[in-house]
Order: C-alpha cells, then structure tokens, then sequence
C-alpha cells in the first residue's frame, strides 16, 4: 500500500543517476506540466515487459513539458542485474529517454510506499499526486492494451480535467527489500 | 505417468495464471496426470527445488525452460521466459508447455 494518497504533495529526492548527473525532483517540476515517477528495475519480466512502453511514454510526452523519472530501489545484493553498473547497461541498451535514477538506500521508495516493479506515480505541476498505479492494463500484449492508464491520466492532467481512474493496483515484481 | 512439478513463491502475481495455462495445455494434450504444487518460501527451499523464480514448472524433474540472463541463480523473485518473439514474459510461453508435455509424455 503506497504512503501517498491522491493530493498528497511529491516527496523530494536527489539522487544519482546512470547517465552520471545527480537528480533532484523539484528541478524535474520547472517548466514542467507533470512529472512521473516509475518505480522499476532490471530483473523484473513485469518491468521488462513495459520497459519499451514507459520509454515510448516519456519520449510521447516530453513535447507536452512532463517529464519521467525512473528509480531503482532493489537490492543489487541479492540480485545482481539491478546493480548501478547494470542499471547503466540497460539505459545505453534500450536507449532510455529519462533519466534512471538508483535508490541504493531504498528510502525513496520507502517514503513513497512503493511495493512494485513498475510502480507509477503521476504528479500534477502544483506536485500533486493524481495517478498511482500500474501503466496499462495488459503486460503481455501491448496491441491488446484496452486502458492506457498512465496516458489517460496525463491528457487529464494536461487537459486540466479530472482523471477518471486516479488509482489502479500496480502489477509486477515486489521490490527486493534489504533485510 | 508424467511427474509434474508446479512451484511458485506467492508474491509473484503471475502463478495464478501460469497454473491455469498448465493445466489448459495439459487438458489439450489429453495428459491426465496430477499436478504437484509446491510454495516456495524460503531462499534455502529456491536453492534445494533449483527454482529459478516464480513459476517454475519440472517434469520429471527437469525444468520446462532455459535460463535467461534475469534467471540466473535459485532465487526468490519472478521469473523471466522468454517468447518465441524475443520478449520476456512472466508467463511460460504456451509452446514451452507443450513440447516439455510431449517430451515427458514420449518418454
């Protein structure tokens, strides 16, 4: 269950990311019409399964001022393919168009009550949280996708219109915790 | 008779599933055969069922499918398979199941 509820304020961070810069999330917000934070990782098949779908999304939507932050939180330790240096890889490989940031003492996603591998959180430009949630309804099949949720929520916010669906329970990996 | 194995760690949400497309394929193949299902909870009981995450499915003992490089060691996590597309899922790809029934089934 996240910490964060609809309206709830954007917690901040700073953290670093693989391209080598450091990261703060109020520095996102400017000029910004909405940020989305994406819990994610490496190993994780739900995560991979997206993985091409969250970097459409910020590429679509980057043109319209939101930006995508994604964060790693899971232990490296107890699984390898989500250290940094493999973190780093997979951003060259796949080509990512956001930033993929490395939570290594886990207490972003801790204060944020993220549970999944991918977790999205959408936040307005005032950083409010309207979405909370999973990107799409279908991670087999992206052509059988029937509820852009992540999309729908952004032309509502863009819009300046209510989101229909501001919560849809996030599917994927639990996030790999240190003991 | 085939020895089916099913083992899962209940934190994985893709179980559920994968059970119901096991016994589906099974039901297709006329592979009347019980199906042993087994929770993995610890790290120790990953390593001693070399379950490569969740689900993982053996037939008589041997595992349905390759290893990926995300399944790399006995683990308490989702495991990743790989389609016949290239892309990974968290689902075993349907003709997996098949050609390990017939394999096991030939036998």
């Amino acid at each position: 269950m996240t910490n964060l509820r609809t309206g709830d304020t954007a917690p901040d961070f700073t953290l670093p990311a693989t391209d080598g810069k450091t990261y703060k999330l109020h520095e996102a917000f400017k000029n910004a019409k909405a940020v989305v934070v994406v819990f994610t990782c490496n190993h994780c098949p739900y995560a991979i399964a997206w993985e091409d779908r969250i970097n459409a999304l910020a590429r679509d939507y980057a043109a319209q001022s939101v930006r995508l932050l994604a964060i790693n939180a899971n232990n490296a330790s107890t699984h390898p393919a989500d250290s940094f240096e493999n973190m780093a890889k997979r951003a060259s490989e796949k080509h990512f168009a956001f930033p993929y940031l490395h939570d290594e003492s886990q207490s972003i996603a801790r204060t944020y009550g993220a549970e999944r591998t991918p977790e999205l959180f959408i936040f307005d430009a005032a950083k409010r949280l309207r979405y909370h949630g999973a990107l799409d309804d279908n991670y087999e099949d992206e052509h059988a996708v029937k509820h852009q949720y992540a999309r729908e929520a952004l032309d509502a916010i863009l819009a300046e219109k209510d989101l229909a669906l501001p919560e849809t329970k996030p599917v994927g990996c639990s996030i790999k915790w240190k003991s | 008779m085939p020895r089916i194995e099913f083992f899962y760690w209940a934190d994985c949400p893709s179980h559920e599933r994968a059970l119901a497309l096991l016994r589906q394929v099974m039901a297709e193949e006329a592979i009347q055969a019980p199906v042993e299902i087994v929770e993995i909870k610890t790290e120790a009981e990953a390593e001693h069922h070399q379950f490569y995450g969740s689900p993982t499915i053996h037939m008589n003992g041997s595992d349905i499918a390759p290893l990926t490089e995300y399944s790399v060691q006995p683990s308490l996590t989702c495991r990743a398979y790989r389609r016949a597309d290239g892309r990974i899922s968290p689902l075993p790809p349907r003709e997996l199941i098949v050609a390990a029934l017939r394999r096991t089934a030939a036998v």
